[in-house]
């Protein structure tokens, strides 16, 4: 493989840390979910965090893509085959959290065999089956030039990205009881975020493809992605607002976890998201002289993921900060009685995350190896003339 | 820990006894073919072997619960609520019994005999036979006897060590300790007047649905009595009334209708402001006061003594001194002249000034009525932290708008040095308002050891007359301050530390011994500083399939299918035998609880018809209970007003024995330590109260690992104390004053009244950071209270001390 | 029909947590869980009080699953492991739990107790009732109402052990009932009702 060779310093490091989450991994099989920072009191953690985010940075990358096709705009085609691969990855590194939080995994076939409807969870391991299939789909037509097909996937492709979000959404959006995630909006934020995550990550990507000479992204495309990404993040900062004033306006128990969010215990990330994650990059990507600087529009990109990681941290941990009934002694977990939610993530959780996220970075640089041909090479004007002129996509054959 | 304490861990301990398990349950099938229904299967779907047992559970939570546990392969598995004895009422459990499934495991029991390696106090320790324990410990024993002579043995059991007998100390004469000190705080000052033994009410505790209102006096049986709280919970959906007077907001405050945060120490000061409002409202009872009260006895004004018939001598030696007095004298309006308190054709007067062989005389009820003329409700108030309405108003209700029961604690207020004047004026309020001996009304402590049940008849296994305890003329708690000749000791139990305040001069004293072995079953505080220490056996453990035989809740209980005695220990039987076997005298004793238990019913039926049928066999062929023939829903015993174990066998409000210490009324005093005005305060300002927990019975089940989830040593603070010291709920704080200080966790609780601490009573030592409870507690001893019938109680409240962050 | 119900009466609990340690023994709960808990109701601490010194109050709320009509926990649960019986009781079938812990997410009381490592047993025995299955690492756990004593008729262990007798238990669907009527009577009513669960577990005054 070729970027593996290109790269042994770096594939050596992930390799290693991939060894060492797989390590963590066999660790948490044999000892329990005990391993974890988690809790009866904080029953989800990092995997679930971790899960929310890949869901949402995967589904950045296949609706630009599958818009191409549906809403034949043209420019983006180019970067759809980076896009659709990163995709790929981002989906498999989801579901491979989700395996990773069960505590019972040896089980995990009942949910194939007793599969129990109206459970979200049900649908949402579906739909990213679904999901990942489309993609697989989608990069096994490219590959093939099969534009016809390629055209019917990204049909399917776009309601299933957005229903794949919507489903992880309504994972937690349904729960009456968490004050915090109860909320029509929920779906649609999750699209948002998704959109602005998925989208600077691809940037991220791209800016970094271009950087090892691997895949050009033109100028112009670089600079258009940037600006809708900055449409995006002014949607998702949108929904978040009417979700705040929501929760605060009627003075009741919602005011409570937006004072845990705006000055408690996951203040911090919810701070850094509004700011770091939504007014800065915004304000950056908003002057279209910005978004010809590929430093700027990196820089604010890193800033969306980062801010929408912040964001998952912090709808996922404040609406386990209290507990519905209060009163001591709280909850009982492992170390005791709570009375609140206490999560700080493992040594464990963290080395398995990199560990995962290794394992993806490894998946995208096999599958760039395969998939994405050098700019250099010539095979790509070849590979153009042979799929003809109503080709309305860059296949990138190698 | 020793090194083999160590390595003898449970999971070693258990594969031990699983071993044993096959042998048991040849010798428990023998036992069915003996005794009928002993191992009756407790599920006919087992796989596993289960058999059930019963027995009645702890003395010292005031209750004696009969429980029934499923053992299960040898092990305790199950326990329940008693089957065997029929209502609901009676077959009751708490927490603690249930725990014990936990408890009987802890890693914390002591496991093997073992002997100090190390310095006393140090807690370290090395295996030793039990022939090598017990003799070292005869050894030691005999030779102090040949030193100092038989005196200077000091054997003394805990409490709950100590209930069915205690042979050995009788066996070597040995002093006992004398005074009990531990909670006959007001019990000094009520028995005077009702008698020796009125702490305990003289009515049925299932009454208080009858009460229109119950006060409860720094007793708080939602913990303290948690079984017996049922009828209090009665007795507020009936509508009753319920006042709690107690420093800090506790369970029984919050079902209260209504909560006096009294200041620490000073209760006397709130009963009297009653008092007074009762005698200048006239709300008192009259012809309750006339009849059954010494308010008309004479009193000579010149000598404060009584005026007394020098021929007729009254009914009843005095619970004082048990000598015989002359009986009192009133003042008959018919004949205006003196005459004897009984005598039915006299018509005494209340008040009045007279003149007897040239001494003028009155009556008590004038002495009380000028002596309320020098309190005012203003004091009464001040002094208490009780608003002055608040005071008369419940003085109106208690008075007026009976039935009323007064329920007092016997820990709280009672530990304090003048608890003997909170008992003498409250005694005076309840006879005064007549609130006594009729359905609905009460004085005591309803904490279980009430009349609610019927109590059986059973023999005592005496010893030949020449062994008997000896004189104790040192009361334990003295020992380190007051000469005495005491050194060697054995304890059953953490003695040492758990019934005397100011620990470190306790333990400072015990080191100071030739010698001192203790019989324990987990590592209890004093355990650090024995030179032998023996692994007693819990209550559920023999070496016999049979172990005590109890009276408790209108039932007679024999412990049965005991499961063998864990680790290396043995039952408190068998290791008195051994020691007794030490000078030849084991043949004096029991050779078994079967044989102590067929002793003790042997002929019952003869002293006390009601026993007929309970013989032993008939109790194992009923799995251990049976119930006298009068307990039951119904039983209602029907304490009267009729007769007091007073001298005159009326209640008696004017201790002539303390005339001379101006304590014939009860003249206010402040506590020895837990008084606003004391100077201390500036160092020390804040008061220390304890009190008991459900998670403890004193402390018992300190080495409960379920508890220990819950639960440990905690000091509770208000905000605003905390606060002012930095200190948050979680944070370790250090409590000293002069005499000690211990680590604990603070948790900053608003139940408490600003000023004042409490922390359960108590934990040993091991489950401290550092120190324990016992360092900073009151050892003072009042001097009135050596004339007084329990002698001082030991204040263990009366307490100052600073809080600061650990 | 039985439709399996609980009422607690909070004026006679007294907050002894008897119920709660009789839930431990009963289902040989392990160390680090509980089944059944008792709160002081709104406070920080264990045993505090609400309003300010001196006008005080204090409850106890013994809470533990509350058998939920509408369970949230088992419409979320993916694999049909937790179920609702017909006698009413809500349970999990423990060889079908996953442990995704989406009813922990889900249920508004916290009455799930998830084992987060082997279950560790203090005494190391299995106590408790021999007829209650044993759960291993990665399944959620909660209160059963006793499945396995009230399979065999027999009332529920931490209604047995209450001293106050604060504990009723019995069938919803008979009106005469002592719960049903205790009930309807003295104004049970639900927490968190407005969660929509519709929980079998009643309290009252
Ligand atoms: N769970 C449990 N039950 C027990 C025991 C046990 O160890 N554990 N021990 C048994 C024994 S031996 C006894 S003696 C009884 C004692 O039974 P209680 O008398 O109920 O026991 P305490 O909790 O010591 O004290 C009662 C209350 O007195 C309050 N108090 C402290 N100082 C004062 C004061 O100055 N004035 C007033 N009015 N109140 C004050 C305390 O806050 C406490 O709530 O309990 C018996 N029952
Ligand atoms: N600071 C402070 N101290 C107090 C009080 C207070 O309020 N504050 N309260 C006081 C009161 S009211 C009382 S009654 C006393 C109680 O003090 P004790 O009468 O001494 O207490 P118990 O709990 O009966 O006894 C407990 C000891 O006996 C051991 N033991 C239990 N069962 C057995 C057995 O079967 N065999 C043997 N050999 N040992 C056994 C236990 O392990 C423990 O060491 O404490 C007093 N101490
Ligand atoms: S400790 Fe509890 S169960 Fe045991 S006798 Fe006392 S009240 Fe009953
Ligand atoms: S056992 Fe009964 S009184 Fe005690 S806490 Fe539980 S419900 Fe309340
Ligand atoms: S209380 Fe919670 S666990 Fe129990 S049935 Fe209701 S939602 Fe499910
Ligand atoms: S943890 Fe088990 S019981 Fe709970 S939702 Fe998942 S599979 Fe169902
Ligand atoms: S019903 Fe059984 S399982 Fe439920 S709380 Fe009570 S004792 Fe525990
Ligand atoms: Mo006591």
């Amino acid at each position: 493989m070729e970027l593996f060779k290109r790269n042994k310093v770096a594939t050596a490091v992930l390799v290693m840390l991939a060894a060492v989450g797989i390590g963590a991994w066999v660790w948490q099989l044999m000892n329990g979910l005990t391993v974890t920072g988690m809790s009866n009191g904080v029953s989800w953690g990092t995997y679930i965090i971790m899960f929310m985010f890949f869901v949402g940075l995967s589904a950045g990358g296949l609706i630009v893509a599958s818009s191409a096709s549906v809403f034949h705009i043209k420019a983006f085609k180019k970067v759809a085959l980076p896009a659709i691969i990163l995709s790929t990855v981002c989906i498999c590194l989801a579901g491979m959290f989700v395996l990773i939080d069960l505590g019972g995994i040896q089980r995990v076939w009942r949910i194939v065999t007793g599969p129990n409807p109206a459970s979200p969870l049900v649908w949402d391991m579906a739909v990213i089956t679904l999901y990942l299939i489309i993609n697989i789909l989608y990069l096994y037509f490219m590959r093939k030039g099969a534009e016809r097909a390629v055209t019917i996937v990204s049909r399917f492709a776009l309601p299933t990205a957005v229903l794949v979000h919507s489903v992880t959404a309504w994972i937690f959006g349904l729960q009456i009881a968490k004050e915090g995630w109860f909320t029509a909006i929920l779906a649609p934020i999750f699209v948002a975020s998704a959109m602005d995550s998925g989208l600077a990550l691809l940037l991220i990507v791209l800016a970094v493809l271009n950087g090892t000479g691997r895949f050009e992204t033109p100028k112009e495309l670089f600079a258009s992605l940037a600006g809708l990404l900055a449409t995006c993040i002014a949607i998702d900062a949108y929904f978040i607002g009417c979700e705040l004033l929501t929760m605060g306006y009627p003075g009741a128990s919602g005011a409570e976890t937006l004072a845990i969010m705006t000055s408690g215990a996951t203040a911090p990330f919810f701070w850094f998201e509004v700011i770091g994650g939504l007014l800065i990059p915004f304000l950056v990507l908003v002057f279209a002289k910005n978004r010809q600087k590929t430093g700027l529009v990196v820089g604010a990109s890193v800033l969306v993921v980062l801010g929408v990681l912040c964001k998952r941290i912090w709808l996922l941990l404040t609406s386990f900060a209290t507990l519905n009934i209060e009163g001591a002694p709280g909850v009982m977990g492992a170390d005791g009685w709570s009375l609140l939610g206490l999560y700080a993530p493992t040594l464990v959780e963290i080395a398995i995350v990199v560990g995962v996220i290794s394992v993806g970075a490894l998946g995208f640089m096999a599958l760039a190896s395969k998939l994405l041909v050098p700019v250099a090479e010539t095979e790509k004007a070849k590979a153009r003339a042979a799929a003809g002129s109503d080709l309305d996509f860059d296949p990138q054959v190698a | 820990m020793s090194e083999t304490q160590k390595t003898l861990s449970r999971r070693s301990f258990l594969k031990g006894t699983g071993a044993a398990a096959g042998a048991l349950g040849l010798a428990g099938a023998a036992g069915v073919a003996a005794t009928g229904n002993l191992l009756a299967p407790a599920n006919a779907h087992a796989e596993s072997e289960e058999r059930v047992a019963h027995l009645c559970h702890q003395f010292h939570c005031l209750t004696g619960c009969n429980l029934k546990c499923t053992i299960r392969d040898e092990k305790i598995s199950i326990i329940e609520p008693s089957d065997l004895v029929k209502d609901k009422k009676h077959s009751t459990i708490c927490l603690r019994g249930i725990n014990e499934v936990d408890h009987i495991y802890s890693e914390d029991r002591i496991k093997v005999p073992m002997k100090r390696v190390g310095e006393r106090g140090e807690g370290k320790f090395e295996q030793i036979s039990w022939d090598e324990a017990i003799k070292t410990i005869a050894d030691n024993l005999k030779e102090a006897q040949q030193k100092y002579g038989e005196g200077s043995v000091f054997i003394r059991k805990s409490t709950e060590a100590g209930i069915g007998f205690d042979f050995i100390t009788q066996l070597l004469r040995a002093d006992s300790g004398g005074n009990w000190g531990l909670d006959r705080g007001q019990a000094n000052g009520l028995g005077p007047a009702f008698g020796p033994w009125s702490y305990l009410p003289n009515r049925s505790a299932w009454e208080m649905k009858d009460a229109a209102t119950i006060i409860e006096l720094s007793h708080n049986p939602l913990e303290s009595a948690m079984v017996w709280s049922r009828p209090l919970m009665d007795a507020k959906e009936a509508g009753a009334y319920i006042v709690c007077i107690d420093p800090r907001f506790t369970g029984t405050a919050a079902k209260a209708n209504e909560w006096l945060p009294v200041r620490p120490g000073t209760d006397a000061a709130l009963i009297q402001g009653m008092l007074k409002a009762v005698v200048e409202n006239g709300w008192y009872d009259e012809e309750f006061v006339m009849a059954h009260t010494s308010c008309p006895y004479l009193v000579n004004r010149t000598t404060g003594k009584s005026v007394r018939s020098a021929e007729v001598v009254a009914p009843n030696p005095t619970v004082v001194g048990a000598e015989e007095v002359g009986a009192p004298l009133v003042w008959d309006t018919v004949t205006n002249a003196p005459a004897l308190y009984d005598n039915p054709d006299v018509v005494p007067a209340l008040e009045g000034e007279w003149t007897v062989d040239g001494q003028p005389v009155t009556t008590e009820f004038a002495l009380i009525k000028e002596w309320l003329g020098t309190l005012t409700l203003d004091w009464a108030a001040e002094t208490s932290g009780i608003d002055k309405q608040t005071i008369v108003d419940l003085a109106d209700r208690y008075a007026n708008n009976g039935p009323a029961i007064i329920d007092i604690g016997l820990g709280g207020a009672d530990k304090y040095t003048n608890a003997d004047v909170l008992g003498h004026s409250t005694a005076m309020l309840v006879a005064l308002c007549g609130q006594y001996g009729k359905k609905g009304a009460g004085y005591g402590s309803y904490c279980g050891l009430g009349a609610n049940d019927p109590a059986a008849t059973m023999n005592y296994w005496v010893l030949p007359e020449e062994y008997h305890a000896g004189e104790s003329p040192v009361a334990m708690y003295d020992m380190p301050y007051t000469p005495n000749n005491i050194h060697a000791a054995l304890t059953f139990g953490d003695a040492f530390t758990l019934e005397a305040g100011a620990a470190q001069d306790m333990l400072n004293w015990v080191k100071t011994l030739d010698f001192f072995a203790i019989v324990d079953l987990y590592f209890s505080s004093a355990v650090d500083y024995a030179d032998v220490v023996l692994p007693a056996c819990t209550k559920f453990e023999c070496e016999e399939n049979v172990k005590q035989l109890r009276d408790s809740m209108g039932h007679v209980m024999l412990a049965n299918g005991m499961v063998q005695p864990l680790f290396e220990s043995k039952s408190d039987l068998q290791i008195e035998r051994l020691l007794a076997a030490q000078w030849g005298l084991e043949d004096l004793l029991p050779k078994t609880y079967e044989e102590l238990a067929r002793f003790s019913l042997e002929g019952v039926a003869e002293l006390d018809p009601r026993m007929e049928g309970i013989t032993y066999e008939a109790l194992l062929a009923n799995g251990g209970v049976m119930a006298l023939p009068e307990t039951g829903d119904d039983f209602m015993p029907d304490g009267t007003a009729d007769f007091f174990l007073t001298p005159s066998t009326r209640i008696e409000l004017y201790f002539e024995y303390l005339s001379d210490q101006g304590q014939a009324l009860p003249v206010y005093e402040d506590a020895n330590e837990a008084y606003e005005a004391n100077p201390k305060k500036a160092t020390y300002p804040l008061y220390f109260t304890q009190g008991k927990s459900r998670y403890r019975i004193h402390a018992y089940y300190s080495a409960s690992e379920w508890f220990q989830e819950d639960f440990g040593p905690r000091i509770n603070i208000a905000p605003e104390d905390a606060e002012a010291r930095g200190i948050a709920t979680g944070d370790d704080v250090r409590v000293f004053n002069d005499r000690g200080s211990f680590v604990a966790t603070a948790l900053v609780n608003r139940s408490l009244q600003p000023g004042v601490l409490f922390m359960a009573e108590t934990t040993y030592t091991r489950y401290y950071k550092d120190g324990f409870l016992q360092n900073v507690t009151n050892s003072a001893r009042l001097e009135r209270g050596y004339s007084m019938f329990f002698g001082p109680q030991i204040p263990y409240n009366d307490v100052l001390v600073e809080v600061e962050k650990a | 029909m039985t439709k399996y119900g609980m009422a607690i009466n909070k004026t006679r609990c007294i907050g002894c947590h008897t119920c709660a340690y009789a839930c431990k023994m009963q289902n040989g709960v392990a160390k680090g869980a509980r089944w059944n808990r008792v709160l002081t109701e709104g406070c920080d601490v264990e045993d505090g009080a609400l309003g300010q010194y001196p006008s005080l109050s204090r409850t106890y709320l013994p809470l533990a699953c509350q058998h939920c009509e509408n369970p949230a926990c088992q419409r979320v649960c993916p694999t049909g492991a937790t179920y609702k019986d017909e006698m009413g009781r809500v349970e999990i079938d423990y060889d079908k739990c996953i442990g995704c812990r989406m009813c922990m997410a889900a249920c508004p009381y916290n009455a799930r107790s998830f084992n987060w490592e082997e279950p560790v047993h203090q005494p190391d025995f299995v106590y408790g009732d021999k007829d209650v299955p044993q759960r291993t690492k990665g399944v959620a756990e909660k209160c059963t109402f006793c499945k396995e004593r009230t399979d065999r008729g027999e009332e529920p262990r931490c209604v047995q052990c209450c001293p106050l007798d604060a504990r009723i238990f019995g069938d919803l669907d008979d009106p005469n009932s002592e719960v049903s009527k205790a009930i309807a009577t003295r104004h049970g009513y639900q927490l968190l009702e407005e969660q929509g669960t519709r929980p079998q577990v009643y309290y009252f005054e």
